[in-house]
């Protein structure tokens, strides 16, 4: 006979035991993620079996050592499929930028490819672009750290945090907090010049 | 490679949004279960959980995997 699905505490409890229970809930919970996993990455350019057995298999050690961080908001279930998911995007997106350096990414900084101010319909709205773009660069080029310069240009080159920080030696949360400080600096030293959320908005983001 | 219109867009674009205090991946993959749930019953969100919702549509990591997380619940509960 099928059992009744675990509560929240049923998991935790067999989890936590070191006997056949833990053993248990450690199969089931293996076979609940591996019912969805391989579809869902499947539409994301896929892993190898033997990755995705990886990825559960890191997800469920993960769990049993976060245990004590579950504070029970959700479902177990839902909780274990969060840590999942970010497991196998990691993965992912390992496979899929393990050929990229920094360097290709950075080489040439901010420095404009080509023009970076489409001309608006009149010739006043492209000198407002142009006045807000030129102020940008030149607070990257005297605010920003060269860490910071890196992250902001990597990220805009679609490399995503977890890549970045892999290469400059530094977690996620680190590299977003690279960023964040670098936004940070940019949005006062465009607000100090008079160009605040409100007036960048005007000038770049009204046909959205 | 340097910069394109679109970059240069972006990058303002990403100004723009910047709040002095904002949520990092961290905190945002430790309330994602909860904010996923209450998404999903269309109830209104905490305070905390509308911090995650800003994150997830700045961040474009945790946005992805939250769309991760929401196909592996779809998928997974109707398997």
């Amino acid at each position: 006979m099928k059992r009744a699905p675990r509560t929240n505490d049923e998991w935790i409890a067999d989890l936590r035991s070191r006997g056949a229970e833990q053993t248990a809930a450690l199969a089931d919970l293996r076979a609940y993620l591996l019912r969805a996993l391989p579809g869902c990455l499947d539409r994301r350019g896929g892993l190898p079996l033997e990755l995705i057995e990886d990825v559960v298999q890191d997800t469920l050690i993960r769990v049993l050592d976060r245990l004590g961080d579950f504070e029970g908001r959700s479902r177990f279930t839902t909780w274990t499929t969060t840590i999942a998911a970010r497991i196998a995007m990691t993965e992912l997106r390992r496979k899929r930028w393990k050929d990229v350096s920094l360097d290709d990414l950075t080489a040439d900084g901010m420095r404009p490819s080509h023009s970076t101010v489409d001309p608006g319909r009149d010739p006043e709205e492209a000198t407002a672009r142009n006045r807000i773009v030129r102020r940008l660069l030149e607070l990257v080029d005297s605010d920003l750290s060269e860490r910071q310069r890196t992250a902001i240009v990597a990220e805009l080159g679609g490399m995503p945090q977890e890549e970045i920080g892999r290469r400059l030696g530094i977690s996620r949360n680190a590299v977003y907090k690279l960023g964040h400080d670098a936004r940070r600096k940019l949005q006062l030293g465009l607000e100090a010049s008079g160009f605040d959320a409100a007036a960048i908005r005007a000038a770049f983001m009204q046909e959205r | 490679m340097g910069l394109d219109a679109d970059q240069v867009q972006r990058l303002l674009a990403m100004v723009a949004d910047t709040r002095d205090e904002e949520i990092d991946c961290g905190h945002c993959l430790a309330g994602m279960a909860e904010f996923v749930e209450v998404s999903l019953l269309g109830t209104e969100l905490t305070e905390a959980l509308a911090r995650i919702e800003e994150h997830l549509t700045t961040c474009p990591e945790c946005s992805e995997e939250y769309a991760l997380l929401r196909e592996l619940l779809r998928e997974g509960a109707n398997s």
